[in-house]
């Protein structure tokens, strides 16, 4: 009935072998045969010198503070968001993944706009005291990073533990209070054991983002604290060490797995517990209720809205007078800088190269849905299949574009094609994430009855199976379209000088010491936050509630 | 005239329907009536073209229709959770089959319009479909299958979500509709209450066998065995060699029947202090329950010495648990069983 044994179902399976598993196989083969033979020395020297196993303690010790602050600063705010209900509270929940679709160089130069060097505080400060210094020196420290990383995951640990802590219901609280339970006693023995579920489930989501964050670290935390994916780009552009770009990449991906697999175990968990309590939340009463209510508010908005405040002001800010003259100064191009063309022009690429990969990723991503939902058994290893890109570091995917791809029969090193080409492959499990919710929601009676009325395949997919599913393409597209204006871990990797995209020129932009270019890298941040922004309204406009599989 | 021949399936291991043999004449509305699992929708599903790893053949008219998809069946299908399309308003769920078989768009309006009225839903047409009540979205889905005028009929449990009250109304407008459009239905349902009100012919089917087929007044009247009989909410059900009641039973009634033969005392012949029958066999027994049911009081005889149940219906005030009372049965509720 469906596109069953259509020669289309071989799309998405060839797109991956070519782009996603080849380039994997030519990253193994550069780590273990980087001669031609068999030559484990890279992975020896990897294992046996300090500095790796440096950088590798590092990567998981960052990640492990990130995620446990993370978790404290989510717990509280969880705790509020599940018991009380308050005017504005599913907006500011929604609005708190914004951080969610940013893109990593727009977070980090929000941050230097609040925090740097040149940030509003140190303005202000040395206004304030006519200080001829920064006070506040974060850039290039762990503390920045770490804040970053909270910045990022606090939604995402949030969402989860609210909605966890909503279905459970407060019986068991109740029972135990009954009891003779104190508020202390509450805690240790019922809302923490209960909530413990959601917190691992979040823990292993934000310890995974936080692993393979890039961007961030290396923007704001620069060589000094490189990360696995830090020093990945390290070894690979700056020193052309390939066999130990290759053995890191697979320490990588082998962590990477390790970690995927822990989340799927401890996510199948939360899903059994989830739906058997009902919502529980009620209106705030006593003055220390409100007082918790508002202490909740004003925290989220301190952590997630004054970063990207303060680049909004920063990038219309020069000299204390408010000016657009930051953004005129996009269309130069300026003297001496790494880049070949105008800031503005890249603004260009992204667009185009984001429509491309939109595309793109739609096709595979709705071939690939139905193949998932579709009959067999092959349907069930299909979708953690497909969903291995997600669980692979853009980093790893871009260097194994440059090592894989570089060569005839398939040498797309030069062509620009490339990009879209890497973007599609971070974005089309967006689309199936996207599309499988709502196609599994369309009852099997549904379409059979279609079909008894006498509509043949492809009047099935058109009248029944799109029109159902619309709303989920719509939303995967914006997704894809997100991704793609904002992907930058790849795209470092293989942006040619004139097909550099927005983040790629932000980031050099920023590697610049001049004041003019520091100027332009705001403006295009926040060219980049807005277009970002607009597709964050419209998933959460088009998204079906109960819906989503993120 | 529809013909099964030879219907086998099984999912995986489990057989589901074993050599059904079946007709169904043309304006006829023929009841699958069985217990769930009993493999009556896997059925309906092989008729539908929904099912095609079958044994045996289904032939329309004499043609097997086999190699044709669901698609291309002409048939109509009504199902249990009557999967109307929300995504479409009542009018646009109506046209659906219309459409798939290229009718001028006037034809079509004028075609929703008629079955609009006919399913006393006019007016309803620009309504969504999850504006609808549960009656409301039956008529539609009804509608839906006889608009393209099916060769056939389907109908899978289609009253089985609604309540009881509801159910009874429209059971009665649904065979008023179904006859009056001409159409020959395959109808299924667990409610042998249903089948009676709206069936010409009932097929009892147990464990993807079919036990019985019958008009309703002599499926209630002569249920051929012992599941069929339980199935229709029969009680009283014994052997004769079951006590001495039931072998004076036979002794009177059936005295060539055995002992280890399976019979029916039929509740329409059974009473409760029914002197003075001369033709009527009576026992003295002790009220063990009744239970108020509105027109009738349910009450369990238990005979002493016999080490059997009674159940049958009083319609005096109260029957008091504890005593004694005399039950008589008459010759023409003995109903041998298969």
């Amino acid at each position: 009935m469906r596109l069953r044994g259509s020669v289309l179902y071989l799309l998405p399976l060839t797109f991956l072998a070519i782009f996603y598993f080849y380039p994997l196989l030519a990253i193994l083969d550069i780590g273990l045969r980087p001669d031609g033979w068999l030559d484990l020395s890279a992975f020896l020297r990897l294992l046996s010198t300090d500095y790796y196993t440096g950088v590798f303690l590092f990567t998981l010790y960052q990640a492990a503070l990130s995620t446990a602050l993370t978790l404290f600063l989510a717990l509280p705010c969880a705790y509020v968001f599940s018991r009380y209900r308050f005017a504005g509270k599913s907006l500011l929940l929604s609005l708190a993944t914004l951080p969610f679709v940013l893109p990593t160089v727009v977070v980090a130069m929000a941050f230097m706009s609040l925090i740097g060097r040149r940030g509003l505080v140190n303005d202000l400060l040395m206004t304030l005291f006519s200080l001829d210094y920064s006070p506040v020196q974060l850039e290039r420290t762990l503390a920045i990073v770490i804040i970053a990383h909270v910045f990022y995951n606090f939604a995402i640990a949030l969402r989860i533990m609210t909605g966890y802590w909503s279905a459970q219901g407060i019986a068991a609280e109740e029972a135990a209070r009954v009891l003779g339970a104190d508020e202390w006693t509450l805690w240790r023995d019922i809302r923490l054991p209960l909530i413990q579920p959601a917190l691992l489930s979040a823990g292993a989501l934000v310890f995974m983002f936080t692993f393979t964050s890039f961007g961030v670290v290396l923007i704001l935390g620069g060589i000094r604290f490189a990360t696995l994916e830090v020093q990945i780009y390290y070894q690979a552009i700056s020193l052309f060490n390939l066999p130990m770009a290759a053995a890191l990449s697979l320490l990588q991906i082998v962590a990477m797995f390790a970690l995927m697999t822990a989340y799927t175990h401890l996510q199948r968990g939360l899903q059994s517990a989830i739906g058997r309590g009902k919502t529980v939340a009620r209106p705030v009463k006593s003055p220390r209720e409100r007082s918790l209510v508002w202490g909740v508010v004003i925290f989220i908005f301190a952590l997630l809205f004054t970063p990207l405040l303060a680049l909004l002001a920063r990038s219309a800010l020069n000299n204390g007078a408010w000016d657009l003259s930051n953004y005129a100064a996009l269309a130069e191009s300026s003297r001496g800088s790494l880049l070949f063309i105008a800031p503005i022009e890249s603004v260009v690429n992204s667009l185009r190269f984001a429509l491309m990969s939109t595309g793109m990723a739609l096709i595979i991503g709705i071939i690939a849905s139905f193949m998932i939902v579709g009959p067999g058994k092959l349907a069930r290893f299909l979708d953690p299949l497909l969903m291995l890109p997600l669980a692979t570091s853009a980093v790893t995917l871009g260097f194994g574009f440059i090592v894989a791809l570089d060569e005839p029969p398939l040498n797309l090193r030069s062509s620009w094609l490339i990009i879209p080409i890497s973007h599609t492959l971070v974005a089309f499990p967006f689309v199936v994430r996207s599309v499988l919710p709502s196609l599994r929601a369309i009852p099997p009676s549904v379409r059979e009855a279609a079909g008894v009325l006498g509509a043949g395949p492809f009047d099935l997919l058109r009248t029944i199976d799109l029109p159902l599913v619309n709303r989920g393409i719509a939303v995967g597209a914006t997704f894809a379209f997100t991704v793609s204006m904002g992907e930058f871990g790849a795209s470092l990797f293989i942006a040619q000088r004139e097909s550099v995209t927005i983040p790629v020129v932000i980031y050099r932009l920023m590697g610049d010491p001049g004041l003019a270019s520091y100027r332009q890298a705001l403006a295009m941040s926040v060219i980049l936050l807005l277009v970002c922004a607009l597709g964050f309204v419209m998933i959460e406009r088009l998204r079906v509630a109960g819906l989503d599989e993120f | 005239m529809l013909q099964l021949k030879d219907l086998s399936h099984a999912y995986d291991e489990a057989v589901s329907l074993r050599n059904v043999n079946l007709r169904v004449a043309k304006d006829e509305i023929l009841c699958l009536l069985g217990p769930s699992g009993c493999g009556k929708t896997t059925l309906l599903r092989i008729v539908a073209g929904l099912i095609s790893d079958y044994g045996g053949d289904v032939l329309l008219d004499g043609r097997d229709l086999r190699r044709l998809a669901a698609h291309e069946r002409g048939f109509g299908l009504m199902f249990q959770d009557f999967a109307l399309f929300p995504h479409l308003s009542v009018s646009d769920n109506i046209a659906y089959g219309l459409r798939r078989r290229r009718m001028p768009a006037t034809d079509i309006n004028e075609r929703v319009e008629l079955m609009l009225d006919q399913v006393g839903l006019r007016g309803y047409g620009e309504r969504g479909i999850g504006t609808l009540s549960g009656g409301e979205q039956q008529r539609v889905a009804l509608a839906r299958s006889l608009a393209p005028q099916p060769r056939l009929l389907m109908l899978d449990e289609p009253l089985g979500s609604l309540d009881a009250l509801l159910r009874d109304k429209l059971a009665l407008e649904l065979r008023e509709i179904i006859n009056s459009a001409g159409l020959r239905a395959l109808y299924v349902t667990h409610d042998h209450r249903e089948a009676y009100a709206i069936a010409d012919r009932v097929a009892v089917m147990d464990k993807g066998t079919i036990r019985q087929v019958a008009g309703p007044f002599d499926l209630y009247h002569h249920p051929v065995d012992e599941k069929v009989a339980r199935f229709l909410g029969f009680s009283n059900i014994f052997q004769f060699g079951d006590s001495r009641f039931t072998r004076e039973l036979r002794c009177k009634f059936l005295p060539d029947a055995a002992d280890s033969d399976a019979f029916l005392i039929h509740p329409d012949g059974i009473q409760l202090n029914g002197e003075g029958d001369p033709a009527a066999i009576a026992c003295r027994g002790r009220i063990e329950s009744s239970v108020f049911r509105g027109e009738y009081s349910e009450v369990s005889i238990r005979m002493p010495g016999e080490g059997l149940t009674l159940r049958c219906k009083s319609r005096t005030r109260d029957p008091t648990v504890g005593n004694c009372v005399t039950v008589s049965v008459k010759n023409e509720a003995i109903r041998r069983l298969k």
